[in-house]
């Protein structure tokens, strides 16, 4: 050290011994050595927000100093809530899986309808008695009505939400295994149009079939697990010759046609197969080979499997990747039945569960807009 | 006649020049031509890209370093010298916060760059990795350097560096090589932390 610097502080620390002396003088020297702790907050934030979810809240538990900005720059996703339709009355109930809380809230726009559909926050709702096809934003509680239309027993999805422009609604009925009329609409229009198609293979719909609208078509998986695909816009429609996923023997016990889910991420069509005694196995549909390949892993996404429609969601708080949520919410613990793909297994653990025997109009999982506040 | 020497001459004539110039009112033209002094047309006329600019580090020592090199770079830089607060013949840039070391390493980076900005991404990738070996001091005062000076794709890689540097590790492993050696939280504190995410420790 130079003679300057000691008596300096030779100056400051007089009174004190030798050895707390030299360590007062170490201690000035460290302090002059900058830490990556005491970056500016700007830095910080910029440097931080460029990590992913993981990397963010390793950063925010380093130290002290990173925590506050980690989390301001965080970005979680939105996970979706389980709507409950209630059997009587106008009490809805929503089930939020992260915070594990229900809110409850009135709807009587919904008497007397039942739900079809779900996507980007927006209900398709359908009144058998007056075969009203309408549908509902239970977050804003907007209504907007459709024309008419007789639908049976039958599955019917829309593209994205009705107030984004090229809304367009499908259905699908078989008239005989090799033809299909295909009923389609959009917000605005004054009737459904219904045009017959014919497909090669046979298809099969019901009320068991699964939907889902993705890269700008629609797809239907029929009960036997074939996969049919219309265009909306070219309105060509034909039954993909990619033999249904493979499952093991048991898979094929009772009502092996049931307990199906279907969704899309990024483009990729993903179905869940379940049987009571087995864990679920998960498909993914190889579009370059036309295959059905089995999904040991799920990257880091959340699936949440309903009957009427699924959705799949990145970036979630940790515990929640990497797992498929199903319907249903045990009482105790106010935990949604979940099975991880990690550690394959049901969350919480039971001898069996039957997704098929669930009734499909009792929820639906709906993503609530970005920032809900609550209902009003 | 060597180059030196005619910028030697021209400096002499410089005085008289700029007169004459600017009773001509000679705007700049062209992309080249962005200043409106007239010694500037006058070595852009003679074909001389070799303006040198002077910076000074904290220790005092004074780097020539080509202008143009510099402000590519640093948005700093090039404010100064083009608000015209930077005066050639005389002054240098003082750079407190910046230490030799540092600045001869920034100094490396943007002439790289300028240089062989021609050059194929993988070997400018290359060339940026070898550059970035630095431990965690050397990469914190670049850092600073690369904030006060403000040179943007500097900052970025060393963005990426740090983002690489936290990526998938344990958190004792992260303080280390930050050289964290006060987290800074209550005994409570670090130990809520642990229980809550048991895997990244």
């Amino acid at each position: 050290m130079s003679g300057k610097r000691r008596r300096k502080l030779k100056s400051l620390v007089d009174t004190i011994n030798d050895n707390k002396r030299l360590a007062i003088e170490v201690k000035n020297e460290n302090l002059e050595l900058q830490t990556w702790s005491d970056l500016p907050a700007e830095l910080l934030e910029l440097i931080l927000s460029r990590l992913a979810l993981d990397d963010n809240v390793r950063a925010s538990v380093v130290c002290k100093r990173w925590h506050p900005v980690a989390i301001a720059v965080r970005i979680v996703n939105q996970s979706p809530w389980l709507m409950y339709f209630p059997k009587f009355g106008d009490l809805y109930e929503f089930y939020d899986p992260v915070q594990r809380k229900t809110y409850s809230v009135e709807l009587t726009e919904l008497s007397g309808s039942r739900v079809c559909y779900t996507k980007d926050g927006w209900l398709l709702l359908y009144r058998p008695r007056t075969h009203q096809v309408f549908f509902f934003n239970p977050f804003t509680r907007e209504v907007i009505k459709l024309p008419r239309f007789e639908m049976t027993y039958q599955i019917v999805a829309f593209s994205c939400a009705p107030t984004s422009p090229g809304c367009v609604l499908f259905t699908v009925k078989h008239v005989s295994p090799t033809i299909v009329a295909i009923s389609t609409c959009y917000p605005g229009a004054t009737e459904w149009k219904t045009v017959n198609y014919q497909n090669r293979l046979p298809f099969v719909s019901s009320i068991w079939n699964k939907l889902v609208f993705c890269n700008g078509l629609f797809y239907c998986l029929s009960l036997t697990g074939w996969l049919g695909v219309f265009d909306p816009s070219e309105r060509s429609w034909s039954v993909l010759s990619v033999p249904p996923p493979k499952c093991p023997e048991n898979f094929f016990a009772k009502n092996w046609w049931k307990g199906k889910f279907m969704t899309e991420h990024n483009g990729d069509i993903i179905v869940i197969y379940t049987c009571s005694s087995e864990n679920p196995i998960l498909f993914k549909l190889d579009q370059s080979i036309m295959e059905w390949e089995e999904m040991r892993t799920l990257d880091g996404v959340t699936l949440f499997a309903s009957f009427l429609s699924s959705h799949s969601r990145i970036d979630l708080p940790g515990m929640m990747r990497n797992s498929v949520y199903f319907s249903k919410v045990r009482f105790y613990g106010k935990r949604c039945i979940s099975f991880s793909v990690d550690d394959y297994r049901y969350y919480p653990r039971k001898q069996c569960h039957d997704w098929g025997e669930q009734d499909p109009f009792e929820n639906i999982w709906i993503e609530p807009p970005k920032d809900f506040s609550g209902f009003t | 006649m060597e180059l030196l020497c005619i910028r030697q001459w021209i400096s002499g004539l410089l005085p008289t020049v700029k007169k004459w110039l600017s009773a001509w009112c000679i705007k700049p033209v062209g992309g080249a031509l962005v200043r409106q002094e007239p010694e500037y047309i006058l070595l852009a006329l003679m074909g001389s890209p070799l303006k040198k600019i002077m910076l000074c580090s904290s220790e005092k020592e004074i780097f020539s370093v080509e202008e143009q090199v510099m402000v590519q770079h640093s948005v700093i830089i090039n404010n100064m010298i083009e608000d015209g607060s930077y005066n050639h013949e005389e002054s240098k840039i003082p750079l407190d916060c910046v230490d030799s070391k540092t600045l001869k390493k920034v100094i490396d980076y943007c002439t790289h760059h300028t240089h062989h900005h021609n050059d194929n991404q993988e070997d400018l990738e290359a060339w940026d990795a070898q550059f970035l070996n630095v431990d965690s001091n050397g990469l914190y005062d670049l850092l600073m350097a690369a904030n006060y000076l403000e040179i943007r794709n500097l900052l970025d890689l060393i963005y990426g560096t740090i983002k690489n540097m936290i990526k998938g590790k344990k958190i004792d492993e992260i303080r280390r090589i930050f050289n964290i050696k006060d987290h800074g939280f209550t005994p409570e504190e670090e130990e809520q932390n642990r229980k809550e995410y048991p895997h990244f420790y």
